[in-house]
Order: structure tokens, then sequence, then C-alpha cells
């Protein structure tokens, strides 16, 4: 064994003494005993060597791998190396989420309590609008609006109490008490006489109040205007002067504006008011589209005639007066009073349910005229 | 040693950088090794496209170990020297369940520039090459290393995973059978 292991480093010295250059026949002539033995071995080696030498590396084929390598290299760098980090990424982003949605309801329910001003107020207000948005029954979303209303007088009221100044909106029944002071919900309201003139109009409507809550003052108010409800739906019903949209008992009037042809099985636009507990007074009607649900003869009962001029003669675009008339108190406040006083006289005559009309309401809209 | 490792390479700055995919770095430690695949595929197959694909794919492969196996430009080498082995007796596997005729098929030999010996070169070539494929992988393995590579014993050994001594019998048993091969063929 040692005997072979000697032959194998001799071997191994002749191959190194080869590549240094030296010739065969003198490496061979040193080693007289094992020549015979190593001569083929190591010209095998210098064959071997020969057979390797002269090559040319093509520079074209080190181009081509190098460019494959490193095009490789940047796919690799740009795409995930397993789906294991994309499943990560997953679940991150479910947890993500999950934690966002317990964020938001968790910080919801927190936030519940909060009044304007407070840090996570806002957040109350935009749980809101997304319940509103989420509420696709329009009847439960008009509920829901006039449930946010509630919520707004009741900070207005904590605000009060507290004395505290912040800005606020508030709508509700307007109410006048014996002592010529107004108030929404029971939260006192600061008027100017200007906006008394107008209040004195509007009391018992559903009104909306923007201004300044100055602790036990109540709220200085810079607008005073009629709550609108808009919302849309499918014209379900027309009875007489009763209309039925998405379940939502909707009144129309001589006055009320009606753009396109109304029929049953419709999708309508509305904007409207807060007349009682179950009605509202549709100030517009748009109608949108839709399948055709019932026969030309059922519409319109209500308006001024059965003619379809009625109808047709509105001009879509356009504005809605009643929008502007309530936001702008008119310095001569005397002069609604007055026609507010004769519409009532005149539509006691006309119309069973006019009569229950708060009075500026009627003269408010711009195409109602006394009979 | 003509093709041993270039003594003034930035060895632990370059690895980082190619750890990180960075092109400078990824192109410097292919040219750096491409010249030694290269020629040590061509020593054991006389196609020149399948030493081109070859040697290319040898260095797609290597993407896939370079953070984790590949620390230093040595082990690189190593690492790509051993995964051409591989590839080079895949591809004589597979030729030989195609049922190719290797042996006769010498059209197509790689590019040999010795202006004067050029026919010479390629006999010699083309003796060696057909001798080679009947030896041992291991044994094909530690000539090609030695003889394309002209790497010392203890490269070799390290290539290979080998002990001096082990590479010592290894390429004696390499050259004994290269030696019979050759006669067997030409004498």
């Amino acid at each position: 064994m040692a005997q072979h292991l000697e032959t194998y480093s001799l071997l191994e010295n002749c191959l190194a003494r080869l590549n240094a250059g030296e010739d065969l026949e003198s490496i061979l002539a040193q080693y007289p005993q094992q020549a015979a033995q190593l001569r083929p071995l190591l010209t095998a080696a210098l064959k071997a060597r020969q057979s390797g030498r002269p090559l040319r590396i093509p520079a074209s084929a080190q181009i081509d791998s190098r460019t494959r390598f490193l095009a490789e290299a940047q796919r690799r760098q740009r795409q995930p190396k397993s789906f294991f980090p994309r499943l990560n990424f997953v679940g991150a982003l479910v947890t993500a989420l999950i934690l966002l949605f317990a964020g938001v309801f968790g910080t919801g329910f927190a936030s519940a309590d909060t009044v304007p001003g407070e840090t996570l107020y806002p957040v109350k207000r935009v749980v809101e609008q997304a319940q509103l948005a989420l509420t696709t029954d329009q009847s439960t979303r008009l509920d829901l609006e006039e449930e946010f209303d509630r919520r707004r007088v009741a900070e207005a009221e904590e605000l009060e109490q507290k004395g505290l100044t912040e800005s606020v909106r508030v709508a509700g029944p307007l109410e006048e008490s014996d002592d010529e002071t107004w108030s929404v919900g029971g939260v006192k309201l600061k008027l100017t006489s200007e906006q008394a003139v107008l209040a004195r109009t509007l009391t018992g409507s559903y009104i909306e109040v923007n201004g300044q809550i100055r602790g036990e003052e109540g709220i200085e108010v810079e607008s005073l205007e009629l709550r609108l409800f808009t919302f849309s739906g499918t014209l379900e019903a027309i009875q007489d002067t009763e209309w039925t949209v998405s379940g939502v008992k909707v009144l129309v009037m001589e006055s009320t504006q009606i753009t396109g042809k109304p029929k049953v099985g419709k999708r309508v636009d509305l904007t409207t008011l807060r007349y009682d507990e179950d009605y509202f007074l549709a100030l517009t009607i748009r109608v949108t589209g839709g399948s055709n649900g019932g026969k030309p003869e059922e519409t319109d009962k209500g308006g001024k005639n059965t003619d379809d001029p009625v109808i047709t003669d509105i001009i879509d675009d356009v504005p809605v007066p009643t929008i502007e008339l309530t936001r702008t108190p008119e310095p001569e406040k005397s002069e609604p009073t007055h026609v507010s006083e004769e519409t009532k006289e005149s539509d006691s005559g006309s119309d069973d349910k006019g009569t229950e009309l708060p009075e500026l309401i009627e003269t408010l809209l711009p195409t109602k005229t006394p009979d | 040693m003509a093709y041993s490792l270039t003594p003034d390479m930035d060895v632990d700055g370059l690895l980082a950088r190619a750890h990180q995919f960075d092109p400078q770095a990824l192109s410097q430690l292919h040219d750096q090794l491409y010249p030694q695949v290269y020629r040590y595929v061509s020593y054991r197959l006389d196609d020149p496209q399948a030493c081109e694909d070859i040697s290319s794919e040898v260095f797609l492969r290597l993407l896939d170990v370079l953070k984790k196996k590949v620390q230093t430009v040595q082990s690189a080498r190593a690492w790509v020297l051993g995964t051409a082995n591989h590839l080079v007796m895949d591809y004589y596997r597979n030729k030989y369940r195609r049922k190719v005729d290797k042996l006769e098929n010498h059209d197509n030999l790689p590019d040999y520039h010795s202006p004067e010996g050029e026919t010479e070169s390629k006999l010699i070539h083309q003796e060696v090459h057909d001798a080679m494929l009947n030896l041992t992988d291991d044994q094909q393995h530690v000539i090609a290393l030695r003889f394309s590579q002209e790497l010392s014993l203890e490269e070799t050994a390290q290539m290979m995973g080998k002990t001096v001594n082990a590479v010592k019998v290894l390429q004696y048993r390499a050259l004994a059978a290269l030696r019979r091969q050759l006669d067997r063929r030409y004498m």
C-alpha cells in the first residue's frame, strides 16, 4: 500500500515537472526503475494536456451567456422567489383588512359618544356616512338620515350643557315657544331679527341649521333652511296625490316639478321635504328610466290636470328654486309671511292635504299659485 | 498555472455585491468564471452548441445557490465546474438514450485556433475526447480538471471534495485508463 502511494506520488511529481515545461525523457531518465510504468501514463497526460490547450473561447458565446445570466438575475429579483412570499402577502393583506375593519368598527363604537371638537368625532361622522352608503333600502336610509339628525341635536344639547363653543349643524322640527324663542329638538337658536321672521314662517317644518353653539346661549345661527331629503327609487304606486317610491310615501302637489313621464315601475330621483311622520313632500321628481310597469292613464292624477303637457313642459336641468329660496333669508320678511297666509287660505279650498302644509313651504314653491 | 484564480480579485466585495444581484458584480463574476467553464465543457464535449448551452446553463443555476452556498470566488469556481461536470454527464446520458452516434460525428468540433497545427490539435482533441468517453465520470472529471484547467493537485482535490491522496490515486487510474483507451484506438 505504501509502495502504491509512493507510485501515485511519483506520478504526481512527474506531472508537476511536465507542467513546469520539463522534457518527458529527462524526467523518465531520473526514474529508470519506474520509467516503463510511468511512460505510458505521462504520454497520455501530455495528450490530455494538448487536447485542451489551443481552445479559444468564442466571445459571442460568452456575451450571450452573460446576457442571459444578468437577465435571469433581474427577473428573479423582480419576482417573488416562491409562492410563499405571495401567500404571506395575501395573509398580510387579510390581516390588514381585518385590523382595518376591527379598527373602523371598534373606533366607530368608541366614537359613538363623541361630540364635535373631540378627536374621534370625525370618525363617527365617517361611520355614519358609510352606514348611509351601505343602506340600499330607501325607507331605511331616510330613517337613518333622521336618526343621525337626532344625534346631531343630542350632541348640540350636550355641548350646550357643557358650555362649549363649537361649529354645529343640526336638523329637526323647528319649534317656537311662547316667549318667541326658537329651538330645534330642544336646542335653543339665537336668531337675528331677519332670521326670526323666516323662522316664524317655518315653524313646525323640518329645518336645518348651521352655526356656532355657545354654551347655554344656544346656537348662533348662520344659516337656516328647509332640510331637503334626496333619494332615488322605483315608483311603485300612484294613488291620487300619494305616490309610493321604494316603500317611501311621497306627497305630490301641483307645484311639484316633474321631469319625464312617471309610470309605475320607473326609476325616479326625488328632492323632498319631511312633511310629517308618514309622508315626504316632493319638490322635484325626475324620471331616470326603468321598465314600464303601469299604464299612462295612471300617471299624475294628483297634478293640475290629467293632460300630458303638465309633464312634458318640464325642461331638463331646471334648477330647483326651492333650495335657493330656503338658503338665503330675504330682507323683506313680512311679505312672504303675508303670502303664506294667503296661500294657506287658498289651499284650504283646493286640497285637504294642502291645508296641513306649513305655510312657507307653499310660498317657497315657485309654481304654486293661489287658485 | 495559466487558468488559476487571479490573485488581485476583490473576492469579498465582489461576492457580497453579487449576492445582492448587483449587475456589475454578476457580470464580473460571470466573466471571471466563464472561460474556465467553457474550457472544461468543451474539453469533454465535441458539440460546440451543446458547449455553449451547458456553459450558459451552469450560470443560470449558479443564481439558485449564489446566496446560500457561494461565499468566495474559489467556491463559486468549484461549484460551477462541479455543475458543469454533472450537466456533461446528463448530456451523455440523454444522448445515449437517444442513440445518437456521437463517436462518428466529428464535423462540429469546437473552434480551435492554432494556425500551424490546427488539424493536429483537432485530431488530438478528437482522440482524447473519444478515449475519455469510456472512463468513469470521476476519471473524466479529474482529467478535465487537471488538463483543461491545469489546476494543481490541491485545487483539484478542493474542486472534487476529495483528499489530495485520493486525487493522486484517482488521476493515476484515470491516466492509466486513458492510456488503455488511446492504445486500443490508435496503436
